[in-house]
């Protein structure tokens, strides 16, 4: 198991490698980093000829990504062209946001995707099973961005004017309260909710569908034959077989609910790595903009090298060799 | 049944019976053609969400594609400084935006964009996904190992990042965003052919044709991808939706298809400034993108079933 988890991580280095290259390329032909300096009259040709070498910008590209890397690996991940912050810095206090927001979507998404789907497998044909279905089917192809600007409507505009207890429309804590858990949890119900929609109404589907194929096969019978009650059955061997593959698709989801936070961030003003990368887009803020990038890369694969290690323990049947 | 070409050989007794049944696809060619897509559209049929999925996607297309050949774009993006913020009435269906446009209009010149880059979109992800599945499928080692190292790259950068990059790159109109989104969303589509293609080569009707001096690329494009047609279908059909979605975060974001030009993701981009006063400029094209999600989504189910073989309808 440990040798499998250490050959994973060695394979994960060549991906990243590639992953890192595809994105540094992409990202250069953004634009020229010195194109601001060149309408400056104050700075000759020969100054900017200067400072294309001292960056290292008259290198070929392959060059420049050489360099680039060796930076990264020591640390040092540029300044911003805007801010003249450090990069590190501003990663660094946008993480943390964006992993709660993520981590809460993903709470929600496994326990109401669980619940949901049981029950519409366990009463099929009910009309419970067809009002969680039909809900699934808009769940799915509703667009994360409208269905936040539309909980906003309801859920902070009208309850406000209704005189309701209401949401927050945006940031993470209220100024006059400070950064207290009670508060960043209760600014983050509604993006974290609509972060959630769409990937619990497609798990809602998946495991409703997964529990319908476990009733109809051997191992069922047996256990019904040997006379274990309903709720064994259920509990004990359907559940545990139709969820399994679940801790895949978490995984394969990681990359679909960051592109989310992109969104969801910028509506809900949630200080995270979505916006940044948003404003650092707007901007062509290169180092902000290659440093999210690479961090949301790393974050996809080590999603999904601890996705196969947790399927290895929770599944007896596979051993890796 | 033979696993692997050896496998194969040692049936060699029974080459002249498998030269006979060959593929699937020669004998469909010899007047079975009609009879397998009629079979497809009898089962299509009887998906009554389907059906009405794919009535009101041609109702929208039609309205999208026949109100401009009467009233000119002009219409659309008209500025009517004494028609700001209106509800929705008779005069204006949907109701006037912050700068007094009418919103019905936008919706309809917006969704004329917003469909084509989903159709358009889909398609090209479709054509580059089968190219890179099949040619990886077929050529295994280092080709399959290049393409499916690069097919994983790309998974792990979440899309929209990529989108936004390469649009501010290249640039936002209409044409550039529909290819990017194009080329950003073939990986599911190669990966699902690159399995079929591997399956289907290890058949006997592959073996046969080659046995009869086929060609590796006759058999590719006549005998193995016509095998792999009915998933991809599918897959295409749910990409036309995925596609749509995601033009429509980008122009929501401001980054996309660039205003005056409406697309219903545009139309949203400051939709948020006016919840409280004209919670109507964010609500109509949004309802619209999940119309036409959901009946292609509907389709999409429709077409899954309808091509099932295990299905015994």
């Amino acid at each position: 198991m440990t040798a499998y988890l250490v050959r994973r991580l060695i394979q994960a280095v060549p991906l990243l490698l590639i992953i890192s290259f595809i994105a540094f390329a992409i990202v250069q032909a953004t634009g020229d980093p010195l194109a601001a300096y060149t309408v400056d009259a104050s700075l000759t040709s020969d100054d900017i000829a200067r400072l294309r070498e001292r960056y290292g910008l008259d290198r070929p590209m392959p060059l420049q990504y050489l360099a680039w890397l060796g930076n990264m690996l020591s640390g040092d991940w540029g300044v911003s062209y805007y801010t003249r912050e450090n990069v590190v810095d501003m990663v660094l206090d946008r993480l943390p946001n964006t992993l709660l927001l993520v981590g809460i979507a993903y709470t929600v998404i496994l326990v109401a995707a669980a619940a949901l789907g049981i029950l519409s497998a366990v009463r099929q044909y009910s009309w419970l099973d067809h009002l969680i279905t039909g809900t699934s089917f808009v769940g799915i192809a509703i667009p994360s961005f409208w269905l936040g600007l539309m909980l906003i409507v309801v859920f902070s505009v009208q309850f406000k004017a209704a005189g309701l207890p209401y949401f927050p429309v945006g940031g993470m804590y209220d100024q006059r309260v400070g950064e207290t858990l009670p508060q960043v949890l209760w600014h983050a119900v509604l993006p974290a909710t609509t972060l959630a929609v769409v990937i619990t109404a497609r798990y809602v589907r998946y495991i409703r569908s997964a529990i319908l194929e476990q009733i109809a096969v051997d191992y069922v019978r047996t256990a019904r034959a040997k006379g274990l009650p309903e709720r064994t059955v259920m509990l004990r061997h359907i559940f545990k077989n139709a969820l399994l593959p679940l801790i895949t698709l978490v995984a394969l989801d990681v990359p679909s609910l960051l592109s989310g936070a992109i969104v969801i961030e910028s509506i809900f003003a949630w200080p995270g790595m979505g916006r940044l990368f948003w404003s650092a887009a707007e901007r062509t803020d290169i180092p902000v903009l290659m440093a999210t990038m690479l961090l949301v890369a790393v974050l996809t694969v080590i999603a999904n090298l601890v996705a196969d290690a947790l399927y290895a323990v929770a599944d007896p049947r596979i051993r890796y060799q | 049944m033979s696993g692997s070409p050896a496998a194969g050989f040692a049936l060699l007794p029974s080459r002249a019976r498998e030269d006979e049944r060959a593929s699937p696809t020669a004998l469909r060619r010899q007047g079975g053609a009609e009879s397998m897509s009629r079979l497809v559209w009898r089962r299509f049929r009887r998906h009554r969400l389907a059906l009405a999925g794919m009535a009101i996607l041609l109702a929208l297309s039609l309205f999208a594609f026949a109100v401009p050949l009467f009233v000119a774009e002009d219409a659309a993006n008209r500025l009517v400084v004494t028609e700001i913020l209106r509800p929705p009435s008779v005069a204006h269906p949907f109701g006037t935006d912050d700068v007094g446009r009418d919103i019905f209009l936008r919706s309809v010149f917006g969704g004329q964009v917003s469909l084509r880059i989903g159709f358009l979109a889909a398609l090209l992800s479709v054509t580059i996904g089968i190219a890179v599945g099949a040619v990886a499928g077929y050529n295994l080692g280092w080709i399959d190992n290049t393409l499916m190292r690069f097919t994983d790259s790309l998974l792990s950068i979440p899309t929209l990042f990529i989108l936004i990059v390469l649009t501010q790159v290249i640039g936002q109109s209409i044409a550039v965003i529909t290819v990017v989104i194009g080329i950003l969303s073939w990986m599911g589509v190669s990966r699902l052919v690159r399995a079929n293609v591997l399956s289907l080569a290890q058949q006997d009707f592959v073996l046969a044709a080659r046995a009869i001096g086929v060609g590796p690329g006759a058999i590719l494009v006549r005998h193995i991808l016509p095998n792999t047609l009915a998933p991809v279908v599918v897959a295409a059909t749910l990409g036309v939706g995925q596609a749509i979605i995601l033009e429509a975060s980008l122009s929501f974001l401001g980054l996309g298809v660039q205003p005056p030009t409406a697309t219903w993701g545009n139309m949203l981009y400051r939709a948020q400034s006016f919840l409280v006063t004209a919670p109507w400029i964010a609500f109509f094209p949004g309802m619209l993108i999940l119309i036409t999600v959901l009946c292609v989504n509907f389709v999409g189910d429709g077409l899954r079933d309808a091509f099932d073989p295990r299905a015994i309808r």
